[in-house]
């Protein structure tokens, strides 16, 4: 199921490869590699007219990545919900030991990705980023449940 | 479990697909009717073998390509674009098709709307299966009152396929 999950993910929008390399990091599960490596043939027919796009030009340490759209993109997942932010960064703070690895595969999930897209300079619209919505809200739901405890 | 917490998730998501509701039959704007133009109503083969731009969310495009053969029985091979330059030739049949399609953007619509149940449906299992139920709920509470999400799972493009998936795929993963 992972491999064709992986699979179909990327052959959706390619830029999801970038999701897909973060989360290898922590899950080395080789159905991930073997998805990555079915979706990168599915794409060779197309190789030709993603290398002569214009809008796919790299401009390598894209700094408007980290300046911009990284703010952009933070600003809208959170979607004028500030006030839950102190509450879900206690709730965060209390549940670290208890839920050490999944606070830090959503932390890095919600980072790393820009910096990637730094680096590798494509330009990087705010809505490639929404396949991190589930982290980010896994993240909060984690940090509410920690700090609201309500019925324990 | 009390009969409150087992409805409880309905309860969370109902007043979203009634604010959906709103956006559902919402016009078509500039880059979902590009992708149905060009990528969507064309030969099955120029969706999977052709990237003239980043709009061809290949996965996405092809089953809507397929969506609409099959549903509504649009021929496709009767709407293809002369390469690159806007021309169009089609005949009055398949321009009735077309405005047609388009006076009604809900039969474009519903397949996302049914993504984002799949999403949400799998990331209330990841926070029940991997956390508690407590954590499930506000995950999706969280879910359903994001602004792009919201935006986004009546969109035809491929970003709300793609958090389906990722959502899908993060609860396969954890469970190993």
């Amino acid at each position: 199921m992972i491999i064709i999950l992986t699979t179909l993910l990327i052959y959706t929008i390619p830029s999801n490869l970038i999701f897909v390399l973060v989360l290898f990091t922590f899950f080395r599960n080789k159905s991930i590699l073997i998805g990555c490596t079915l979706a990168l043939i599915l794409y060779i027919p197309l190789i030709g007219g993603m290398l002569n796009n214009p809008q796919l030009q790299n401009d390598f340490f894209r700094t408007t990545t980290l300046t911009k759209t990284f703010p952009e993109v933070l600003n809208a997942f959170i979607s004028y919900r500030w006030l839950l932010l102190p509450i879900v960064a206690w709730g965060l703070f209390k549940a670290r030991r208890t839920h050490g690895r999944p606070l830090l595969v959503c932390s890095v999930m919600l980072t790393v990705p820009f910096v990637l897209f730094f680096i590798q300079g494509s330009m990087a619209y705010g809505r490639i980023f929404l396949p991190q919505l589930p982290f980010f809200c896994l993240l909060m739901g984690i940090g509410l449940d920690g700090s609201l405890n309500l019925w324990r | 479990m009390t009969k409150v917490n087992k409805y409880l998730p309905f309860i969370v998501v109902i007043p979203f697909y009634i604010l959906v509701l709103r956006l559902i039959n919402r016009d078509l704007y500039y880059d979902e009717v590009y992708s149905i133009v060009h990528f969507i109503l064309v030969p099955i083969r120029q969706t999977i073998f052709e990237y003239t731009s980043p709009n061809n969310h290949i996965l996405h495009n092809a089953l809507y390509n397929l969506y609409m053969k099959t549903l509504f029985q649009m021929d496709t091979q009767k709407y293809f674009w002369m390469g690159h330059e806007i021309q169009r030739h089609f005949t009055r049949a398949v321009a009735v098709d077309l405005f047609w399609l388009f006076d009604k953007p809900y039969t474009l619509r519903l397949p996302q709307v049914s993504f984002s149940i799949v999403t949400i449906y799998f990331l209330y299992n990841i926070g029940k299966e991997y956390f508690n139920e407590k954590v499930a709920l506000y995950s999706i509470c969280l879910l359903v009152t994001t602004v792009p999400f919201y935006y986004y799972s009546v969109q035809i493009r491929g970003y709300n396929l793609s958090v389906t998936i990722m959502t899908m795929l993060i609860y396969y993963l954890w469970r190993r």
